[in-house]
């Protein structure tokens, strides 16, 4: 069973309890406009950091197309006739072009997880699995997390919850851990920011909630769009009043461009700065005692 | 005038002392200018605080003045303008014994060595049965120059012991402290306090090297009393001093706490602590805490390990002399007040030989395997080479330069009526230090891809084009295998290439029958040991320093810690006992998470030492520019810790450079 996967980051705190190895799969059904990694939704992610080019030139000695050259002695990347073939990053000496996705084996991508059990161990760490939308490649998550379970190995499922339940429920006996996102409650602002109402989120929300699996549900906090008080207390008695116990709240991350301009995209909105820790601290203690 | 009134004439007593008796035995000549060293050296200053001696352990500059390793030194800068005649008869003499590199062929390799000695008095000993006591076994002693050099040793302290009373009281000093020093450290401790004066006097006394096992040799003495504040004075006057290491742990209290506090923001000592698998939260916590301050402090040793292959190494050692293992010097393992260990005897530049090998020799090689054999045979020779001279260079050592102090305070010199040169320690054994472990195994790696697997390069064209640093050349070992990034076939031949280079000195014994172990402690020569070294196939530039331990190279390690670490730990790291050190660099947000985590998963894996520095680039690039503002910044390197802004400016690059392990 095979799944298509982009990015994989191994000790990582920041996904779950302990070190955890994140897996990112490839797909996402909504389209939030201040993605973090818009890598995850395009088919065969190829990204060009251009700082770390060291005009070798390789690139443009395997490209078939003539997406490369140098130029008065620096690197010229144009994807317009571009193919994501991924040649010029496989000859890449200076990690200036990558490419995203690779197929793996669900046995393989288990073989890799579990080679960093001892520090899963150590920490109560795991795997998480995230993306894009990591439940939408529903066969092989399955399959993954049944040999992760099997090999002794802490999980989570990272998702956006914008699908059938179903899909989700497939995946809940092999899952210690769901960390869901909720964005925001008022639909009519959701679908201005991410293109799709909230209903379907929000139901299948309410139904996580009610199984026994251990949830967190997350708020990563965007200026401007759910970080207002009024929100954040709707998205807190939200998760209150249908029985959540947790909630995270993530802070802005405000180096998105980068990301953007390797892929060749750029973003949709600005939304400002990151919070800073004073401010950060105080939406959380708000969020804290509304839970409570 | 006779030359112990010449040399009293320009203030340099050890000379005078040395000079006073020459037809006297060597142990007692050195053991005189020890002494009358203690009694006309300038004494140090008094600082008002709870502690004395205090600060450097003397202000003036000296031309001959007392020195662990080699016993005393002579710098000539200082001698010579004093009396040019007199400097001549002190070098002569001081040269009697020939340094270990002496021998040309190993002077490329002094990367750590040159047969330096780090040790450890037996201060608990001291601070539980007085010098009074010593003084009695010392009077039980067989007549000879081993006993009658201890006795003017005990004289000496004596002396300095008097006239540092008599500073105090001129001088209105503490009055706890005077009426300790009344006591100590002649007669037994009978609190905290009177034990940490103790075992200040005794760390000036042995000329400021380590302070050791503080945590555990002090627990009977506390009874709950914070003395965080004197242990904080004790760390400042091993600061002062350059001074060298103290472990914590195994077993666990109050004062591992409040040395792991103290020792916040102070460069020295070196602090180890030594992690169980039962190590209590606390100590976790107040250890995190530590590193979060960005002191440098401590670095970790898995202690269960540690003990599992000293039994293997020393089946012969009782596990009640195991468990005072402690780091000395930068991190050279051995066992407090019980043991002469060479510390840094030698050390192999791996990489020097590689490059000879290389631009000489490749050609020769049909395949990879013979060029790999015969690269061993040349490490292979230059090691007998080492080991014969250090054989040579311990007997010398033994003959002209004892060293009476450390016969004294490191047992069982008096019990065996030996120098502590001489074989009078209980426990003794080698090092064997290998830098550019890491550079070396990826080079070969490289070699083997480009030259003898896919045959890119023919092993002319090779060395031609590794010299030139084309850019092909460059982009070809770039996308070559690399140990350090979890990489089952680069860190499988890393891990034989250690395996047979620990297995070169297996039935290799030193002057005292002694065993070598090997380590892999590049402190701060990895900067120089590049020097005068050609560009090498593991992306190294001529002249660049060799990777600082045995993490992958800088840059190389893009798979993050967790990957980094288990290359590591698939090196048989339990067999480099002599302490294979790593360093790693993380972030203060992630070192706050992945702290516990990061360590414990090592150690589960078979790491035996990490030591972490938590800065980041910024701050570090902020310090290049505006040193004033960071004056408190301390990294790790190597083994020990230093100031970040007293480094020179090619080593603070060098870490910048370090590869820093975030979320």
């Amino acid at each position: 069973m095979k799944g298509k996967i982009f990015n994989l980051i191994r000790g990582s705190t920041e996904d779950g309890k302990g070190l955890r190895t994140v897996v990112y799969c490839s797909g996402c059904s909504l389209n939030c406009s201040w993605c973090q990694n818009p890598e995850g939704k395009t088919e065969k992610p190829l990204l060009y950091y251009a700082h770390k080019c060291v005009g070798c030139g390789a690139c443009v000695r395997v490209c078939g197309r003539g997406c490369h050259a140098i130029v008065l002695g620096k690197h010229v990347f144009s994807r317009t006739n571009c193919i994501r073939c991924g040649e010029c990053a496989q000859v890449c000496p200076a990690g200036a072009l990558v490419f995203m996705q690779s197929e793996t084996e669900a046995k393989e991508l288990v073989g890799l997880i579990a080679r960093d059990k001892d520090f899963f161990a150590a920490s109560g760490g795991g795997v998480t699995f995230s993306g894009g939308e990591c439940v939408l490649q529903n066969d092989f998550l399955v399959e993954t997390l049944r040999l992760c379970k099997e090999n002794g190995i802490d999980t989570a499922i990272e998702t956006a919850l914008f699908y059938d339940y179903s899909l989700l429920k497939r995946l809940l006996p092999y899952a210690d851990c769901v960390l869901a996102d909720l964005k925001h409650t008022d639909s009519a602002k959701h679908k201005e920011f991410i293109g799709f109402g909230n209903e379907k989120i929000l139901t299948n929300l309410k139904l996580l909630l009610k199984e026994n699996t251990k949830t967190v549900v997350r708020f990563a906090l965007i200026p401007g769009f759910n970080d207002d008080e009024i929100s954040l207390k709707e998205m807190a008695l939200f998760v209150k009043e249908n029985g959540g116990r947790e909630i995270e709240l993530l802070n802005f991350n405000d180096t998105i461009e980068n990301k953007y301009s390797a892929c060749g995209q750029t973003v949709a909105r600005k939304f400002g700065k990151a919070f800073s820790p004073e401010e950060f601290a105080k939406k959380k203690e708000y969020v804290s005692k509304i839970l409570s | 005038m006779n030359l112990f009134d010449r040399f009293m004439a320009i203030e340099e007593p050890y000379g005078a002392g040395i000079f006073e008796d020459e037809s006297a035995p060597r142990f007692v000549r050195l053991a005189n200018g020890q002494k009358r060293f203690w009694e006309f050296a300038d004494m140090p200053v008094y600082g008002g605080g709870k502690l004395y001696p205090s600060g450097r352990r003397f202000s003036v500059k000296y031309g001959i003045y007392p020195y662990f390793s080699p016993t005393y030194y002579v710098e000539e800068s200082v001698l010579k303008p004093k009396d040019e005649a007199l400097n001549k008869i002190a070098v002569e003499e001081f040269f009697t014994l020939k340094s270990l590199v002496f021998n040309p062929k190993l002077q490329r390799h002094l990367v750590g060595g040159d047969g330096f000695v780090h040790s450890i008095p037996n201060y608990g000993r001291v601070v539980k049965e007085g010098l009074n006591s010593y003084a009695a076994r010392v009077e039980n002693m067989p007549e000879g120059e081993i006993k009658r050099g201890l006795k003017i040793i005990l004289d000496g302290i004596r002396i300095y012991h008097t006239r540092a009373l008599k500073l105090l009281r001129e001088q209105n000093g503490d009055a706890e402290l005077i009426s300790a020093l009344e006591k100590v450290p002649f007669s037994p401790a009978e609190n905290i306090y009177e034990a940490l004066v103790c075992w200040n006097f005794i760390y000036y006394i042995d000329s400021c090297d380590n302070p050791g096992r503080l945590d555990n040799d002090l627990n009977p003495y506390h009874k709950g009393e914070d003395v965080t504040a004197v242990i904080r004075e004790l760390f400042q006057n091993v600061d002062a001093n350059d001074g060298w290491t103290c472990a914590l742990g195994p077993d666990y209290n109050e004062l591992t706490k409040q040395c792991l506090v103290a020792i916040r923001g102070i460069r020295r000592p070196n602090v180890e602590l030594r992690v169980t698998k039962d190590m209590p939260q606390e100590i976790w916590d107040t250890a995190k805490a530590t590193l979060l301050s960005m002191t440098g402090h401590p670095a970790l040793y898995n202690e269960e390990l540690y003990q599992k292959k000293l039994a293997e190494f020393f089946p012969e050692m009782p596990a009640e002399d195991r468990k005072k293992f402690c780091g000395g010097g930068c991190t050279e393992t051995m066992f407090a007040g019980i043991s002469n260990v060479g510390s840094l005897d030698a050390g192999i530049n791996l990489l020097y030989i590689l490059e000879d090998m290389l631009y000489r020799r490749l050609p020769e090689f049909a395949d990879f395997e013979s060029f790999y054999a015969a690269y061993l045979r040349e490490i292979t020779a230059i090691k007998d080479e080492f080991v014969r001279e250090l054989n040579r260079y311990e007997k010398d050592r033994a003959t002209f330069r004892p060293q009476p102090v450390r016969t004294l305070l490191i047992d069982d010199c008096i019990d065996r009526n030996k120098d502590f040169y001489g074989g009078g320690a209980r426990w003794h054994f080698s090092i064997l230090n290998y830098a550019g472990f890491v550079n070396a195994a990826d080079s070969l790696l490289a070699v083997k891809e480009l030259v003898f697997d896919k045959r890119v390069y023919g092993a002319r064209e090779f060395a031609r084009e590794l010299k030139a640093q084309t850019d092909e050349m460059k982009n070809a070992l770039r996308r070559c295998p690399c140990y350090g990034i979890d990489d089952d076939v680069a860190d499988g031949f890393a891990a034989r290439f250690a395996r047979d280079l620990v297995a070169l000195v297996k039935n290799d014994r030193d002057y005292l029958g002694g065993k070598i172990v090997t380590a892999s402690i590049q402190f701060t020569t990895y900067l120089n040991a590049g020097k005068g070294i050609l560009p090498t196939p593991d992306g190294r530039e001529e002249n660049a320093p060799l990777c600082d331990s045995l993490g992958a190279i800088y840059g190389k390690d893009r798979a993050g810690a967790v990957a980094m670490l288990n290359s590591v730990t698939k090196l048989p790291l339990g067999d480099m006992i002599g302490t294979p050190v790593l360093n790693l660099r993380l972030q203060k947000g992630y070192l706050d998470k992945a702290f516990e985590g990061l360590v414990k998963g090592y150690f589960a894996r078979g790491g035996m030492q990490m030591q972490i520095t938590c800065m980041s680039k910024e701050e570090m690039l902020d310090a290049l520019d505006h040193p004033e503002r960071h004056r408190s910044l301390i990294v790790r390197t190597g083994g020990y810790a230093e100031y970040f802004v007293n480094l020179d400016r090619e080593f603070q690059e060098t870490l910048i450079k370090r590869t820093e392990f975030s979320e």
